[in-house]
This record gives C-alpha cells, sequence and structure tokens, in this order.
C-alpha cells in the first residue's frame, strides 16, 4: 500500500515538475467540442481532441512503428458505470508512400492521410456511441485519452510517448441530457 | 530591530547565486548541443532519394522502406533524448542542488559554529567575564585559533588581576598622600605656634600674653585633626543602611527651611509617599550635596530640590546654576579627600556615594562648566509589601 502510494506521491511531483519547471514545450493536450447525435437506441458523441499532435508527434509517426493513441470512455448514470469502452487511434507511416494509415478503433475505419496535418485532423477526430436506455435521461460522459511507451528496438531504447503530453492525459467529463 | 545578515546567510547567498548560475549556464550548454545534434539531423531529407529509386520487387521495397525507417527512428531517438532532458534536468539539477546544499550547509555550520562560539565568548570577555575556555575541537586552524583564545583569555585574567592589584595600590597611595597631606595642615600652624612658645618663653610678660592665643590655635588644629580622623573613619567603616520608612519631603523642608534665610532654594516635591531608606544616610547626602551646590553657586542664583516618582522609585534631584565641574574632573570627584574646594575635605562626595550604594542605589551626575551641576539619586517607594 505505501509503495503505490509513494509512487503515486512521486508520480504526482514529476507531472507536477513538468508542468511548471521543464523547458519542454510540449503539448497542451485537451478536449473539446462535444457533439451529440441521436441514432436509433443510441447517442451518438464526436469529440475533437485539440492541440495533441502539433510538436514532435510527427517524427515519432516517422519511424514507422504504430502508435496508439489510446482513448477510455465511459458513461454512467448516478454513479453507476452504464458502458466503457477502451479503444485506440492506431498510426502507421508508410515511408515508401510518405503517407499515414490511420484506423479508429471506435468506428473500424481506416483513413490514408497524404500528409501530416491531415492526419493530425483525422486523428482529432473522436467518435463513440452508447446504448440509449429509456428510464435514463442524464448521462455523465467521461473521457481521457493516454499513450504507450515506444521501444527502439536498434538502440535498446525505451521512451514514453506521454512526455509529449507532459505527462498529463486529457480529460473530460460532461453531463449530456437526452430528451425521451 | 533592523536584520544583519551575518556570515552564514552571506555564505548561503554566494553559494546559491554561484550554484544556481552554474548549473543553468551547463544546463543550457548541453541542451544547444543537443539542439544542434538534432537540426543536423533535420536537414537530412530521404524522400527526394527515394523517389529516384527503382523499386522493381517487394523485397526491394521492403528494404527500403526498412532504411527510412531506420534513418527515420535515428531522427526521432534525438527528438526523444532531448525531450527527455528538457522534461528531466529540472528533477536532476533539483535532486543536485538539494544534495549539494545540504552538503554545504553541513560545512558551513561546521565552519561557522566555532566562529558564532568564538564571536560570543568575545561577547563574554568583553562583558567582563574573563574566565572563559572554549573546547579546543574542530578542524586545525579552528582548534589554533581556539587554543589562542584560551591562552588571550587566561592572559587577560592575568592582567585584570594585576590591574586589580595596581589599581588598590594607586588608591591607597592617593588616600596616603591626601591624608597625610590633611594631617599636614593643621600641624603647620601647631608647629609654628609651638616656636613662637618656646621663642617667646624667656620674656615671661610676652610669653603670657601670647600663651591663651597660642592654645587656642593649637586647640582649633586639634579640632580639625580629629576631624579628620572621624571623617577618614567614617569613610572607612563597613556602612551597613538601616532602612525605615520616612517621609523625604518632611526632612527636605527642615533642611532647606535652615538655608533658605540666606539662600534661594526652590522646592518642587510631586510627590508624599514614603521612603524605604537609611534616614541618617539621607539626612547627610543631602546636606552634603546641597552644601556643594551652595559652595558652587553664585550668590543669589537658586538652587531646585525636587522630589518625584518615576518607574515605582522616588527621584531626588538637587540642581544648581553654578560654577560646574571641569569635564577632566568629573571622573574624580567621587575619589575620597578629591576636592577643587579651599575649605573641603574631599570627603563628602565619598561618603554621599558610598552612603547611597549602601542602600541599593545609584548616583548620577551631570554637569556642564559655568552653567550647573545636578545630582540625582533614587530611593524605594515604602509600601505595606515592601521586603524588610
Amino acid at each position: 500500500m505505501f509503495e503505490s502510494l509513494g509512487n503515486y506521491i512521486l508520480k504526482g511531483v514529476i507531472t507536477f515538475g513538468l508542468l511548471i519547471l521543464s523547458s519542454y514545450e510540449g503539448n497542451d493536450a485537451k478536449f473539446s467540442s462535444l457533439q451529440i447525435s441521436y441514432l436509433e437506441g443510441a447517442v451518438g458523441v464526436e469529440i475533437s481532441l485539440d492541440d495533441a499532435f502539433e510538436n514532435d508527434f510527427e517524427e515519432i509517426f516517422k519511424t514507422g512503428k504504430s502508435i496508439d493513441i489510446w482513448f477510455n470512455t465511459s458513461v454512467s448514470s448516478q454513479g453507476v458505470i452504464l458502458e466503457e469502452e477502451e479503444f485506440s487511434h492506431c498510426v502507421t507511416y508508410n515511408p515508401l508512400l510518405d503517407s499515414y494509415l490511420l484506423i479508429k478503433g471506435s468506428t473500424n475505419e481506416s483513413i490514408v492521410c497524404e500528409n501530416f496535418q491531415c492526419l493530425v485532423e483525422e486523428l482529432s477526430k473522436i467518435n463513440w456511441h452508447f446504448r440509449r436506455l429509456r428510464s435514463v435521461s442524464n448521462y455523465d460522459f467521461n473521457i481521457y485519452a493516454h499513450l504507450d511507451k515506444i521501444y527502439f528496438e536498434d538502440m535498446d531504447k525505451e521512451f514514453n510517448l506521454m512526455l509529449l503530453w507532459k505527462n498529463k492525459s486529457p480529460r473530460l467529463k460532461e453531463r449530456i441530457r437526452v430528451s425521451n | 530591530m533592523k536584520y544583519q545578515p551575518g556570515i552564514r546567510s552571506y555564505f548561503i547567498i554566494t553559494f546559491v547565486v554561484v550554484f544556481g548560475l552554474s548549473i543553468y549556464l551547463i544546463n543550457n550548454y548541453f541542451l544547444n548541443q543537443q539542439e544542434n545534434i538534432k537540426a543536423s539531423f533535420d536537414n537530412i531529407d530521404t524522400q527526394p532519394f527515394i523517389k529516384n529509386l527503382r523499386l522493381e520487387t517487394s523485397q526491394d521495397s521492403l528494404l527500403a522502406g526498412n532504411l527510412i525507417n531506420n534513418m527515420n527512428s535515428l531522427k526521432a531517438l534525438t527528438t526523444t533524448t532531448l525531450i527527455e532532458v528538457k522534461s528531466y534536468s529540472w528533477l536532476i539539477i533539483i535532486t543536485i542542488a538539494l544534495v549539494a546544499f545540504g552538503l554545504f550547509i553541513f560545512i558551513v555550520m561546521k565552519f561557522s559554529k566555532p566562529i558564532i562560539e568564538l564571536q560570543k565568548a568575545t561577547e563574554l570577555i568583553q562583558k567582563g567575564f574573563y574566565d572563559i575556555s572554549l573546547p579546543e575541537t574542530g578542524i586545525k586552524e579552528m582548534k589554533e585559533l581556539k587554543k589562542s583564545f584560551n591562552a588571550m583569555s587566561k592572559e587577560l585574567i592575568n592582567t585584570q588581576e594585576k590591574l586589580v592589584e595596581s589599581e588598590k595600590q594607586a588608591i591607597w597611595k592617593d588616600l596616603s598622600r591626601a591624608l597625610a597631606h590633611e594631617i599636614k595642615n593643621p600641624l603647620t600652624p601647631i608647629q609654628l605656634t609651638m616656636q613662637r612658645l618656646e621663642e617667646k618663653y624667656e620674656d615671661k610678660e610676652k610669653f603670657y600674653k601670647y600663651f591663651p592665643q597660642a592654645t587656642e590655635v593649637i586647640h582649633n588644629e586639634i579640632h580639625n585633626l580629629l576631624s579628620i580622623s572621624r571623617n577618614f573613619s567614617t569613610f572607612a567603616k563597613l556602612v551597613v543602611p538601616e532602612k525605615v520608612a520616612f517621609s523625604p519631603k518632611k526632612v527636605l523642608d527642615t533642611i532647606i527651611d535652615s538655608y533658605s534665610a540666606d539662600y534661594v532654594i526652590n522646592k518642587d516635591f510631586q510627590t508624599d509617599k514614603f521612603a524605604y531608606f537609611d534616614q541618617d544616610h539621607f539626612y547627610q547626602i543631602i546636606t552634603n550635596l546641597l552644601q556643594n551646590a551652595i559652595d558652587a553657586s553664585h550668590r543669589g542664583t537658586p538652587i531646585n530640590v525636587s522630589v518625584k516618582e518615576n518607574h515605582g522609585l522616588l527621584i531626588v534631584c538637587i540642581e544648581d546654576q553654578g560654577i560646574g565641574i571641569p569635564r577632566e574632573d568629573i571622573s574624580r570627584i567621587y575619589n575620597p579627600y578629591f576636592t577643587q574646594k579651599t575649605n573641603g575635605s574631599g570627603i563628602g562626595l565619598a561618603l554621599v556615594k558610598k552612603f547611597i550604594e549602601a542602600n541599593g542605589s545609584t548616583i548620577y551626575v551631570k554637569s556642564q562648566e559655568n552653567i550647573g551641576t545636578k545630582f540625582r539619586f533614587s530611593m524605594e517607594i515604602f509600601n505595606e509589601n515592601t521586603d524588610r
């Protein structure tokens, strides 16, 4: 227990230090523009992840490795989780065509982007849907994103991609009102 | 109180500034170096070469793809390394700074503790406590310093003892000289009278005629000698005060009234409270101080006598507007047999001081030549709870 508490405190100190003392500009990723659409028996959520990929991501994607941007979403009502899901937007670079292949886990879409700007636009759009319950009209929607570590085999070096977001996961909590 | 930074503060401020600046410069230097390496890698653009390649088989494409990926991985590696350095350098700097600061504080304490010990010991010596011995511990130089300090302290004690001894001798010398002079004064007229009596002895008529005058002179001078002897014995005696409650106002009224026919003496008695003091001593103190004030004053100039209450004490002041005491003499006025008066014995103020101190108080004098002199002393106020 104490070990995990220690780790938690250490992580907090490092995150705080990164935000306050680090000279790295990084990316201040944040969610915005939550839009709701009503589907048959479901509620569609469209949200944008802004300012997340502008600095240094291009070089990371261009290593040719499959890079996952993970999203954890959930909806709850009165403290009870109704639905939750973890999915990723996976980016793979094709060096010969100088293009990016984006596979969106939430919708199973595959998109080929010819340049980095296009990739960032597509990568930032997140679509998800959850089942609509007749008895529930207020849903607490929760989303956060995180990144994995990347491993350079040839150089035997690991790099935590979360550093690009200054160790801070973008999060959003919002109440969605659905009229029955 | 204004804050005065000490030696530790100066050391710590200097350390923090120098250390902080050094770390900042070193960090910047290495970051710049890495930025330069990254910039060199960024300049490598493989795409134009790839476009011109003839990739005839899928194996060629795979190899070319791997090559580019490796190249890009190298670029990414420089970028990630730089990101890590930028992100975590503060952690390393703070850790180093904390460790270095801790070590520095330890060293500063080790150095400054003996200096502060020495400073405190010096303050004690300044206050007159010479018998101080510091533990001869610490680093070599500090040990030497403390050793020298202890030697100096011992030397000071020896010097002080010698000084006290020589001061005692000087006081006795002065006292003997003054006493001899005082005794010689009446002896000279006695001797001269005796000589004249011897001269007139052959002529009975002259002898008888002169005899009453001679006996009067001898009688007077013997009286003077007795007075000198009495004064000296009073001064030499251990004075033990017999404190009683009395009204200083009443005693002062009695004394001042006896003088008021001939002299202008202003009274300013602001309190009726009783004093707890030896009444005989008070009487002698006042008569001596008042007589001195009269002797120092020009005819007709007023003398002010006041009694006030201040901080739970009765303050008695006698102030004249007379000739004042010369600056070079003021430190000697309480010395026995020191006087500037032609007819004074020089024992008055010495006795005044002795009586006041015996009653647990102190005398204060302020004087300016041709302006006047003010003597002041305090007395305990009598109340039911006064410790008797």
